[in-house]
C-alpha cells in the first residue's frame, strides 16, 4: 500500500478531527491526493485492488460559489456593523477579515480583504473626504492589512487541510470508519452507510460487531472478513484497521470494503483454469509441454490414452517413436532449443497396442514475460491416412512422370506467363537440356526468327479468347538444324476463366509439311490451269456456297474474292433474274442435275452482261455430290443476237397473226407445214392434223390433196385442182377465186393467191398461200352490180319518157292549133250565117300548121341522124368471152350457167364493137329473164359461134319459156317484159341490119328459144356502104332508130 | 308574137269576155279563133304578166291559160286569181300532162284542165258552163 504524500499535512495536524481525517485518508486503500486540483485515485491501485478503472474527481458544487461569496461579503457586513455598532472599528474589521479568510479560497479572501480595506476608509476619514484619507492614516492603514493579510493566511492554512481530508473520506467509494477503543463506531463516511444499508447518523455509538460479527479489532494489515448488512444480508469484505491518537484517547481508523464482485471473478478465473485443461484433453492429438530440460510436465488425456502409459513413463520418448524417425525428430529437437524457432517433422508414433501411426509433430518455446523461454510444447495429430494418401498420390505422380518421360512425344507446360514449367526427356533431349535448364531458358529461343511475330500473334491471340493453340511452324534442334514441329497448347482454366497453365505436346511434323509442300506444288500447277482459262471457273460445296473462283472471275466481277465466296456470288446476278436463277441452283442442288442456265451479270464496269453458267457435280465415292463445279461463259452477243431473233420472229408471227389473211405454208407437195392462227381458227385444223399430214405421203409427183378437198368448195375444187396441179409443176405463182369451208360448215369466198418460196438454185421449197376473204366484197359487189343494172335500166327508162314526152309536147302544138282551127272553121261555117271569110281563114291557117308539124317532126330527126359508128377488125370469140364475164354477176345472181361452144375458123369481121357487144348482152339478158322460172339446174344458155359460109352466125340458145309469137317480138313497143319497154329486139335487128347481117329468132315451144344473129364477113373494107353507116342509129336513140325500121 | 292580139270582131249576141294566155302566138290565134267563132269576146295574152298588168281580169268572164309559160305559170296566175277574183273560172291546158305535180293537181279539185290536143267541143261546152256571168 502506498503511502499518501501528506507529510506536510501530518505536521499540522492540530485537532483529532483533522487528524482522523488523516489518518483515515492514510489508511483508505486508495490512492488519494489532495490539491487545488481535483483528487484522483491511483489507476494502477485501482487496477489491483480489482476495482473498475475510473477516474473519480472530487468536484466542488456550483451551488458553493454562491455560498462562499455570499459569505465573504456576509461576514464582512456584520463585522463593519459590530465594529460601528461597539466603536471597536478595528476588532470589528478584523472580526469581518476572520470571517470572510474562512473561504478556501483566494479570490474571496482577496476581494474580503479589499472590502475591509475600504471599510477602513469609511470609518477613519471624515466624511467630506472618504474617499481619501490623511497622510498620518496611510501607516494605519498598512499596518492594518498585513494584519489582516496575516490573519487570513494563519486561519486558512489549517482549515484547508482538514477540509481537503475530509472531502477526501467522505467521497471515495471505501468504506471509512473510526472505532473508539471500546469498540464503538464514533464517524462513518457516506460510502459505509451506502454499503450496509443504515442512515449517515445511524451508526454513531453502535458497535462496530454489529457491522463486522466476526472480526476483533488488531492491527495487523487488512483480511477478509464476514460482514453483515442492515438488512442482515452477510457479504466478504476486506477490512484493515489502524490506531491513531495517544495512550488515553486510542481510536481506531479503518476502512471496510465489499468484496464480493472481487471474490466472484477470482472464483470465475478457478473455473477458466479448469476449463482449459478440460479442452486440453478434448483436443483429438496430443498436447505435450516440458520445462527447459525436457522434463515432460503436461500430456493431455489424449496423449495419455494413446500412449497407453501415465505421464512418469514418458519422459523417454524415443521408446514410443519409430525407430526411423527418431534422428529427424532429435534434429528438429534440437533445432528448437537451439534457435526457439517453431519446428515441425512427421514422425511414427506407437499406439498403446504396438501399432505405428503417422503424426504431425508441431513444437514451439513458451516464453515468459519478457520473452525470455521458459519451456516447450508442442501438438501432434494423426495425419496416418493423409499421409498414406499422400504416398499413393505420389507413387501415381511417379508414374504419371514415367508415362510423360516415356511416350514418344515432346510434352510442355507452360505456366500462365509462358514460361516453361515442365518438359518431359524427349523435350529436354530435343534441346540437350536439363529440366532446370530448360526452365530457365523457356522455348521462345527455339522459335524461327522469321516465324516470331506471327507466332506472337498467333498465341496472343489465343491467351486472350483462352483457347487452344495449334500451329505448325519450325523450332532449333541442339544440333542447330530447324525442324517443321507441330504445336498443339491447351489451356487450363480456373473457375473465373484465368489460365493456369497451358499443357501441350510437340510432335515432328517434317514429313507432313513436306507432303502438304508438294501437295501445294501440284496445287499450284492445277490453279495455273484454271486461272488461266479465258473462262470464269469456280467451285461450290453441296449447299451452293462458292468455295473458289478464278482470278476472270474476279476480273469480270470486279470484286475481291472474300466478297464473291459464300452466297457472295447472288449479289452480281440481275435482280430480274436473281430469283428464278436461284431456284434453278436450289433445284440442282437438291436434285444433281447438271445446272445450265443463262442470265445477267454485272460486270466490273456496272454493265449487266448475258453469261452462260453450266455446273456439273462431282460425287464422292459413296455417290454424294461433294462439289459442284462450273464455269460460266459471256454470251452477251449471241444472247442479244437470239433475243433480237426471237423477237422478230415474234413479231413475224404476230404480223401473221394478226394479219386479216388467212396464211398457210406448205411444202412442195401440198402438204400443209403451218398456218396463222387465223386460217387455224377459221378451218378448225389443229395440230394434230398437221401432224396427221406431215406424215402422210403425198402421191409420186403430185400433191396431197386431202386438206384442200377438205376446206375447198366442191364444186370450186375442181376448178382448183388443175391450177395446183399446174402450179406444182411450173412453180409460178397462181391466184384463184374459191370458197372455203369454216369449221362451221360455212363457205365464204376467197380470194387466193400461191407464192412459191424458191432456194438459191430455183427449186420451190415451200408455197405460201394468202386466202383474202372476199366474201363481203364480192356479195356487195353483187349487190351493186344488181343496182347498177336496175339503175341502167331505169335512167334509159326515164331518158326515154322524157325524149318522148319532148316530141310529143313539141308536135302537139301545132296538132291543137290545128284542131282549134279547124274547129273553128267547122263552127264559121255551121252557124246559122256562116262566115266564109273567117272559115276560109281558118282552114288556111290548119295547112299553115300542118306544115309546122311537119317541119318539127323533121327537125326532130335531125338532131339524131349525126351519130357516126365505128367499125373495126373485131374477134368475135373473144367478144363472146367477155360479154359473159361481163355478165357474169348477173348470171350467177340468176344462177344461170353459161355453157360457150366456140368455132376456131371464124371469118375475119368488120364490125361496131360495142354495137355487138349490146347486141350479144341484150340477147343474154333476154335469155336470162326467159329463164326466171326454170328450175336453177336447168337454167343453161349456150352460145356458140358458127361460121355459115361467109358469114359469122351467133346462136344463143336458152331453156326458157319459149316464144309466144315469134313474129312480133320484133315489134317496137312489144314486150313479154312488165317492165321492158319493147325497144331490145328492135333495136338489136336494126343494129344487126345495119351491119347487113341479120337477126331472128327460133322457138322450142316450151323448152326455149334460139336467137341466131350473123354478121357478113367483111371482103373489103371499101365494101362497107357509107349510107348503112349512117343509118345505123346511135346506141343511145335506139327508139328513133326502130321507128325509122 | 309577144303582143297583145285584139280581138277583130264581135260576133255573138252574148258579150262574155274571155281571155286566153299561152306564150305559142299559133295556139293563142287558134284558141281565139275557135272561141270567137263560139260568138265570145276573147282577148289574147303572151303571158300571164302581161294579163294581170292589163287590168283585164275583173271584166272577163273566163280565164283560159297554159300551164308552161315562161314567168308566171298557169297555175300560180289561178292561185293569184282566186284571191283577186274568186269567182272567175280558170280553164287550165298542158301540152304535157305528166308535168303537173302533185301540188298543182291537189289545188285544182275541179277538172277545168285540158290537154293538148284539145278536144275544142268540150272546151267551148266548159267554158259556157263556167263563164261568169258579169
Amino acid at each position: 500500500m502506498r503511502k499518501p504524500k501528506l507529510s506536510r499535512a501530518k505536521k499540522r495536524q492540530k485537532s483529532s478531527g483533522a487528524r482522523d481525517y488523516a489518518r483515515a485518508a492514510e489508511i483508505c486503500p486508495l490512492y488519494v491526493s489532495v490539491s487545488n486540483q481535483p483528487a484522483k485515485y491511483d489507476y494502477d491501485l485501482c487496477h489491483r485492488r480489482g476495482m473498475r478503472m475510473d477516474q473519480i474527481y472530487l468536484r466542488t458544487p456550483a451551488s458553493s460559489y454562491l455560498y462562499r461569496y455570499g459569505l465573504v461579503v456576509a461576514s464582512c457586513a456584520i463585522g463593519t456593523g459590530l465594529g460601528w455598532a461597539t466603536g471597536a472599528k478595528a476588532t470589528c474589521l478584523l472580526l469581518a477579515v476572520i470571517f470572510s479568510s474562512l473561504s478556501r479560497e483566494r479570490i474571496p479572501s482577496l476581494i474580503s480583504v479589499f472590502l475591509c480595506a475600504a471599510a477602513f476608509g469609511s470609518f477613519f476619514l471624515s466624511r467630506p473626504a472618504h474617499a481619501w484619507m490623511l497622510p498620518a492614516d496611510f501607516l494605519r492603514l498598512a499596518a492594518f492589512l498585513i494584519a489582516a493579510f496575516l490573519v487570513r493566511y494563519l486561519v486558512r492554512s489549517g482549515r484547508v487541510f482538514d477540509r481537503s481530508y475530509r472531502a477526501a473520506v467522505d467521497t471515495v467509494p471505501i468504506g471509512m470508519i473510526a472505532v473508539d477503543s471500546a469498540g464503538m463506531i464514533l464517524s462513518v463516511n457516506p460510502a459505509i452507510t451506502e454499503i450496509f444499508g443504515y442512515g449517515s447518523t445511524e451508526l454513531k455509538g453502535k458497535p462496530l460487531s454489529l457491522l463486522l460479527p466476526d472480526f476483533a479489532l488488531k492491527c495487523a494489515g487488512t483480511e477478509e472478513v464476514k460482514a453483515q448488512r442492515k438488512d442482515g444480508e452477510r457479504f466478504a469484505a476486506e477490512v484493515g484497521f489502524g490506531i491513531e491518537g495517544s495512550e488515553d484517547r486510542r481510536r481506531w481508523i479503518g476502512f471496510i470494503r465489499d468484496i464480493t464482485l472481487q471474490l466472484k471473478d477470482r472464483d470465475a478465473l478457478g473455473r477458466a483454469q479448469r476449463d482449459l485443461g478440460l479442452l486440453m484433453d478434448m483436443i483429438p492429438g496430443m498436447v505435450w509441454r516440458s520445462d527447459l530440460d525436457d522434463k515432460i510436465d503436461f500430456l493431455n488425456q489424449y496423449a495419455l490414452d494413446y500412449l497407453g502409459e501415465p505421464i512418469e513413463n514418458v519422459q523417454r520418448r524415443e521408446q514410443f517413436i519409430h525407430p526411423e524417425d527418431v534422428p529427424a525428430r532429435q534434429r528438429a529437437q534440437n533445432k528448437l532449443m537451439s534457435s526457439g524457432m517453431p519446428q515441425a517433422v512427421e514422425v511414427r508414433v506407437r499406439r498403446n497396442d504396438g501399432e505405428y501411426r503417422w503424426f504431425h509433430s508441431r513444437m514451439q518455446a513458451v516464453r515468459d514475460e519478457q520473452q525470455k523461454i521458459v519451456g516447450y510444447c508442442g501438438l501432434m495429430w494423426d495425419c496416418d491416412e493423409q499421409k498414406r494418401a499422400n504416398d499413393a498420390l505420389t507413387a501415381a505422380m511417379n508414374e504419371l512422370n514415367t508415362l510423360m518421360e516415356s511416350i514418344p512425344a515432346m510434352v510442355l507446360v507452360k505456366r500462365a506467363d509462358g514460361t516453361v514449367e515442365y518438359g518431359n526427356q524427349q523435350m529436354l533431349d530435343f534441346v540437350d537440356m536439363t529440366l532446370p535448364e530448360f526452365r530457365q531458358h523457356g522455348c521462345e529461343f527455339l522459335a524461327h526468327p522469321d516465324e516470331m511475330n506471327e507466332l506472337i500473334e498467333l498465341y496472343g491471340a489465343a491467351v486472350a479468347e483462352v483457347r487452344m493453340f495449334r500451329h505448325t511452324y519450325r523450332w532449333l534442334r541442339h544440333d542447330g538444324q530447324y525442324v517443321w514441329i507441330e504445336n498443339v497448347m491447351n489451356p487450363v482454366v480456373d473457375e473465373a476463366g484465368n489460365i493456369l497453365k497451358w499443357y501441350g505436346v510437340v510432335l515432328d511434323a517434317t514429313d507432313r509439311v513436306r507432303a502438304e509442300q508438294v501437295l501445294k506444288e501440284s496445287e499450284q500447277k492445277y490453279i495455273e490451269i484454271i486461272e488461266g482459262i479465258p473462262a470464269r471457273v469456280f467451285r461450290c460445296g453441296p449447299d451452293g456456297k462458292a468455295e473458289y473462283v478464278n482470278s476472270r472471275h474476279l476480273e469480270f466481277t470486279g470484286k475481291t474474292r472474300e466478297e464473291v465466296l459464300g452466297f457472295g456470288y447472288i449479289a452480281s446476278i440481275h435482280p430480274d433474274d436473281v430469283g428464278w436463277v436461284m431456284d434453278k441452283v436450289g433445284h440442282s442442288l437438291r436434285t444433281g442435275v447438271p445446272f445450265r442456265e443463262t442470265y445477267r451479270e454485272r460486270r466490273a464496269d456496272g454493265e449487266y452482261v448475258w453469261i452462260e453458267s453450266s455446273a456439273q457435280p462431282f460425287r464422292g465415292q459413296d455417290g454424294t455430290i461433294t462439289k459442284w463445279y462450273g464455269i460460266n461463259i459471256v454470251v452477251d452477243e449471241l444472247k442479244k443476237a437470239t433475243d433480237a431473233l426471237a423477237a422478230s420472229q415474234a413479231e413475224f408471227r404476230l404480223m401473221l397473226d394478226s394479219s386479216p389473211a388467212l396464211i398457210c405454208r406448205s411444202d412442195p407437195s401440198g402438204r400443209p407445214i403451218s398456218m396463222n392462227k387465223r386460217m387455224a381458227e377459221y378451218t378448225g385444223f389443229g395440230e394434230d392434223d398437221l401432224d396427221k399430214w406431215t406424215l402422210a405421203t403425198p402421191p409420186a409427183n403430185g400433191i396431197l390433196i386431202e386438206p384442200w378437198q377438205r376446206i375447198i368448195h366442191p364444186d370450186d375444187f375442181a376448178a382448183i385442182e388443175p391450177i395446183f396441179q399446174e402450179a406444182a409443176r411450173t412453180g409460178r405463182m397462181f391466184g384463184a377465186e374459191l370458197r372455203l369451208k369454216r369449221w362451221d360448215g360455212v363457205y365464204r369466198w376467197f380470194h387466193l393467191r400461191g407464192e412459191p418460196l424458191s432456194d438459191s438454185e430455183g427449186r420451190v421449197v415451200s408455197w405460201f398461200g394468202a386466202y383474202l376473204d372476199i366474201h363481203d366484197a364480192r356479195k356487195m359487189e353483187e349487190q351493186l352490180t344488181n343496182l347498177q343494172n336496175r339503175l341502167t335500166r331505169a335512167s334509159q327508162a326515164a331518158a326515154a319518157a322524157e325524149l318522148s314526152a319532148s316530141i310529143a309536147h313539141e308536135v302537139n302544138q301545132p296538132l291543137t292549133a290545128i284542131i282549134a282551127h279547124s274547129e273553128a272553121c267547122i263552127r264559121w261555117l255551121s252557124s246559122a250565117t256562116p262566115d266564109i271569110e273567117r272559115a276560109v281563114f281558118s282552114a288556111t291557117n290548119v295547112v299553115h300548121e300542118g306544115m309546122n308539124a311537119a317541119e318539127i317532126v323533121r327537125r326532130i330527126r335531125s338532131l339524131f341522124q349525126k351519130a357516126p359508128s365505128t367499125k373495126s377488125l373485131i374477134d368475135l370469140n373473144h367478144l363472146i368471152v367477155e360479154v359473159v364475164r361481163m355478165l357474169a354477176a348477173r348470171l350467177r345472181e340468176s344462177q344461170v350457167t353459161v355453157c360457150t361452144e366456140l368455132a376456131a375458123d371464124l371469118p375475119p369481121l368488120m364490125a361496131d364493137y360495142v354495137q355487138i357487144q349490146q347486141v350479144l348482152a341484150n340477147l343474154i339478158q333476154n335469155a336470162i329473164e326467159a329463164m326466171k322460172d326454170t328450175p336453177a339446174p336447168l337454167r343453161l344458155i349456150t352460145l356458140r359461134s358458127v361460121r355459115r359460109d361467109d358469114c359469122a352466125e351467133v346462136e344463143i340458145e336458152d331453156h326458157g319459156h319459149g316464144i309466144e309469137d315469134i313474129t312480133m317480138i320484133f315489134e317496137t313497143f312489144y314486150s313479154t317484159k312488165t317492165s321492158g319497154f319493147g325497144m331490145g329486139l328492135p333495136i338489136c335487128r336494126s343494129i344487126a341490119e345495119a351491119h347487113r347481117g341479120r337477126l331472128w329468132a327460133e322457138s322450142k315451144g316450151t323448152c326455149g328459144s334460139i336467137f341466131h344473129f350473123t354478121i357478113p364477113a367483111t371482103t373489103n373494107e371499101h365494101d362497107q356502104s357509107p349510107e348503112v353507116h349512117r343509118t345505123c342509129p346511135a346506141t343511145n336513140s335506139e327508139a328513133f332508130s326502130s321507128r325509122e325500121n | 308574137m309577144d303582143r297583145p292580139v285584139k280581138v277583130g270582131k264581135m260576133n255573138t249576141q252574148r258579150s262574155d269576155l274571155i281571155i286566153v294566155i299561152d306564150d305559142d302566138a299559133h295556139v293563142l290565134f287558134s284558141l281565139q279563133s275557135l272561141l270567137e267563132s263560139a260568138g265570145y269576146r276573147v282577148m289574147v295574152f303572151p303571158s300571164a304578166e302581161r294579163f294581170l298588168e292589163s287590168g283585164e281580169a275583173h271584166r272577163a268572164s273566163c280565164v283560159v291559160t297554159d300551164i308552161r309559160m315562161p314567168g308566171m305559170s298557169g297555175v300560180a296566175l289561178r292561185l293569184v286569181l282566186g284571191q283577186q277574183q274568186p269567182d272567175l273560172p280558170v280553164i287550165l291546158i298542158t301540152g304535157r300532162f305528166d308535168y303537173v305535180d302533185l301540188y298543182d293537181l291537189v289545188i285544182t279539185e275541179d277538172s277545168l284542165i285540158f290537154e293538148k290536143p284539145l278536144d275544142t267541143s268540150s272546151l267551148v261546152e266548159t267554158i259556157q258552163k263556167t263563164a261568169r256571168s258579169l
